[in-house]
């Protein structure tokens, strides 16, 4: 697997700080690491178990009691009850599950199994995941930290930050690398927990802030942070899930410093050379070394064996009834044409012998019959509309004509 | 994700999403004055510099003129031509509703 070239992450001065012309730190392998979100719910959930502190019923409860069942025959259920008297508590029933103050169904005992066990590699591989995460700036907007002004991602600021001491520098120092509205966002959502926690020692929480990782041994940074509201602070050679991966929700805002981002390369190791601090453990490799699709779409490897765009749309012919449509019928039977042709011509013979026959057998009138017969209709055509009478209204309405 | 600033529709999808693309585009309404709109587009070569990510344009001007505006920087630069009628719509959603901030909600006259 090639290396990835890796890019320079400008290192952020503080106010103070003497200006270097520091070309950068290259980013460390872990940052290139695969992201893997279900490697760390599996492993943030599990982790989660270990700080468990044990709960359970006492080991007598319910059994302080020397009751015993009275068997049948008194007209009452056969569980045991407190011997005795002179108490509202003789005669009540006792053991049970069922009984009031009786022991409870499947007592929780101390011996149940608090912690889990995750294998080291899974262990060290979430870290790395949830590592690479943090330098991914949609990631990290995702979990919703509030990074629209800090200026590069992942941020790195000068060592002169392990150097401070007082927590009112740490907020100016906040405000300078534009994180300070991630750590204020923390501040304001202080709020007391719902639910029965409350009274159990854990009354208040708040959001999530930016976690300052540094490099060298007690660094007098860890207490100037350690006061505000939802900024954690941790040393590179110990990083936790449980601070990278807040509630297995990857892209917690990761502050680091110069001497703690160089000193990643040697915690964590790189793909193919192993880490010095943690004995045998080399960088996961990622499935596919590219997993940019839009690149691999649009490479010249894939194009060139790809067929062309077809920008015609063929869309299916409308079905044509052929009971109904003569054109659809022509398509299945082509001989339809000639047949209708030729009833047709054959109908108008048809009807025109037919009409011949009729004619020959009708008795001819002689032309003067014909004559007379035409003067005769004539004549009924003026009676029926003898104009004389229609001056009259009601003469026109008797005839029922209209001149 | 449908209420990140830079998901035009408010739905949650990879085309829409303001935090999936590495281009994205936005219309808000401005922080001061009255009437004012901020159109926001993301710079590509700035992934991961947030505080110098996106490239924005407060307007004031007349919607026909703004919206052209959209229009040139969303399609013609061939930036995101797939977002330009759901840019468009959302100029006239952020605009409408400016004016009603200006103007007073409706009172429904019921007697």
């Amino acid at each position: 697997m090639a290396t990835t070239a890796r890019p320079l992450v400008s290192v952020k001065a503080l106010d103070g700080d003497m200006a270097t012309d520091a070309a950068g730190v290259p980013m460390p392998h872990v940052m290139k690491a695969p992201i893997r979100p279900d490697v760390i719910t599996f492993v943030h959930r599990l982790v989660s178990c270990n700080s468990r502190q044990p709960y359970a019923v006492s080991r007598k409860a319910g059994h302080q009691t020397s009751a015993e069942s009275w068997g049948t025959g008194r007209a009452v259920s056969r569980i045991p009850r407190v011997g005795g008297g002179g108490t509202h508590r003789a005669g009540q029933g006792a053991f049970g599950n069922m009984c009031r103050g009786g022991r409870m169904f499947a007592p929780t005992r101390i011996w149940r199994k608090w912690h889990r066990r995750v294998n080291v590699r899974l262990r060290r591989v979430a870290v790395a995941s949830a590592l690479a995460a943090t330098a991914v700036p949609a990631i990290v907007t995702a979990r919703g930290h509030r990074i629209e002004s800090v200026p590069e991602f992942p941020l790195v600021v000068s060592d002169s930050a392990e150097g401070i001491e007082k927590t009112a520098q740490a907020i100016k120092v906040l405000k300078q690398l534009g994180a300070y509205a991630d750590a204020e966002k923390a501040k304001q959502s202080v709020g007391i927990r719902p639910g029965k926690g409350k009274m159990r020692n854990r009354r208040y929480i708040n959001r999530k802030g930016p976690l300052i990782v540094y490099g060298t041994e007690g660094s007098k940074i860890v207490k100037a942070f350690r006061n505000l509201p939802g900024v954690d602070v941790a040393n590179v050679e110990r990083l936790n899930l449980l601070d990278l991966a807040p509630g297995g929700h990857l892209g917690r805002f990761v502050i680091w410093t110069e001497s703690a981002f160089k000193k990643l390369d040697e915690v964590y190791g790189s793909f193919e050379a192993s880490s010095s601090k943690k004995k045998g453990f080399v960088l996961p490799r990622p499935k596919m070394t590219n997993a940019d699709l839009g690149r691999l779409i649009n490479s010249d490897e894939v194009q060139s064996v790809v067929k062309p765009i077809n920008k015609e749309v063929k869309r299916r012919e409308a079905r044509k009834n052929p009971l109904k449509n003569a054109a659809a019928v022509l398509k299945l039977n082509p001989y339809f044409g000639t047949a209708r042709r030729m009833a047709v011509l054959a109908e108008a013979a048809r009807v025109k012998a037919r009409k011949e026959k009729i004619n020959s057998k009708r008795t001819k009138l002689s032309e003067e019959a014909s004559k007379i017969k035409a003067a005769g209709k004539a004549w009924y055509q003026t009676m029926i509309s003898d104009s004389d009478y229609t001056e009259f209204d009601v003469f026109s309405k008797w005839l029922g004509v209209s001149q | 994700f449908s209420k990140e600033p830079n998901n035009l529709y408010n739905v949650h999808s990879y085309k829409y999403s303001g935090l999936a693309n590495k281009k994205t585009v936005t219309v808000q309404p401005a922080a001061e004055k009255e009437m004012t709109v901020v159109l926001s587009t993301t710079k590509s070569k700035k992934q991961n510099k947030p505080a110098a990510f996106t490239h924005k344009t407060v307007m004031r001007k007349e919607f026909r003129k703004m919206a052209k505006a959209v229009k040139n920087q969303v399609s013609d630069n061939y930036y995101r031509p797939d977002l330009t009628k759901p840019a468009l719509a959302r100029l006239s959603a952020v605009y409408r509703s400016l004016q009603v901030a200006k103007s007073g909600v409706k009172k429904k006259n019921r007697q």
